[in-house]
């Protein structure tokens, strides 16, 4: 009895698994899009960045913040200036960026109010 | 090869295969297939007529659907006594899947042809599965 009862609700949990595996992928556009671009250069080019994101409630605000590996002989302000450019290009203006070094709590390293 | 199981690779796993074929081929946007690959769609649906569009976006929740309701009266049967108001509680869940896409339009695309799909798979499935069981 207690077997029956179980595949019941096994059947249930595998189409509601397959319901929700078949909704919509949120689209990544506007704003989303922009952090995104932002995030890969950095992630790609500088070893030392472990994420780039918007890191405000709500997401779409003018802060960005990066977080970084606890590296020395990084010029912490250049990152900012860096990514502040790369905002810049990307149509993202007078943000807020704010670079955070190591774990929980961070260690805010470089702030910059972009032009 | 048993009845039942033929019954299930009929009734529940080729439905749930060819919606599977569906999306991962036509409507690549959902969040399983872009698991696997961030993938284009084979053809745009603008190109496609009517019927084919209808076969590409109610499709899938017809396989669905249908594939549900026969497992569980496949279920109903296999654990042996009929359950009263089973039908309708397979029914409700149907339609509440397809329904409660309205309030859910940011992640899903409610369609009224999607419950009347759903709905048609419901009456399918009953009639192929669960009726002869109630005339036994």
């Amino acid at each position: 009895m207690k077997s029956r009862k179980l595949l019941f609700f096994g059947i249930l949990f595998c189409y509601a698994f397959m319901y929700i595996a078949t909704s919509k992928q949120p689209l990544c556009e506007g704003d989303c899009e922009k952090t995104t671009k932002i995030a890969s250069i950095l992630l790609l080019d500088k070893k030392y960045v472990q994420s780039v994101y918007r890191c405000t409630q709500p997401r779409i605000s003018d802060t960005l913040c990066v977080f970084v590996k606890d590296t020395v002989g990084i010029n912490w302000n250049s990152l900012a200036d860096t990514t502040c450019l790369l905002a810049t290009q990307n149509g993202l203006l007078q943000q807020k960026i704010f670079v955070l070094k190591g774990d929980y709590p961070y260690d805010t390293v470089a702030k910059k109010i972009c032009p | 090869m048993s009845s039942s199981v033929k019954r299930v690779l009929l009734h529940v796993l080729i439905p749930l295969l060819i919606g599977f074929f569906i999306y991962f081929f036509f409507r690549p946007d959902v969040v399983f297939v872009q698991w696997f690959s961030k993938r284009e769609p084979l053809i745009s649906l603008n190109q496609l007529n009517k019927l084919q569009q209808l076969f590409i976006y109610s499709g899938p929740d017809f396989c669905w659907s249908y594939s549900l309701s026969s497992a569980l009266f496949v279920w109903e049967r296999w654990q042996g006594s009929r359950i009263r108001f089973f039908s309708l509680i397979v029914l409700l869940l149907i339609l509440g899947s397809e329904l409660i896409q309205f309030l859910l339009a940011s992640a899903f695309t409610p369609d009224w042809m999607d419950v009347l799909a759903a709905l048609s798979a419901f009456i399918l499935s009953y009639l192929l599965i669960r009726k002869p069981y109630n005339e036994k």
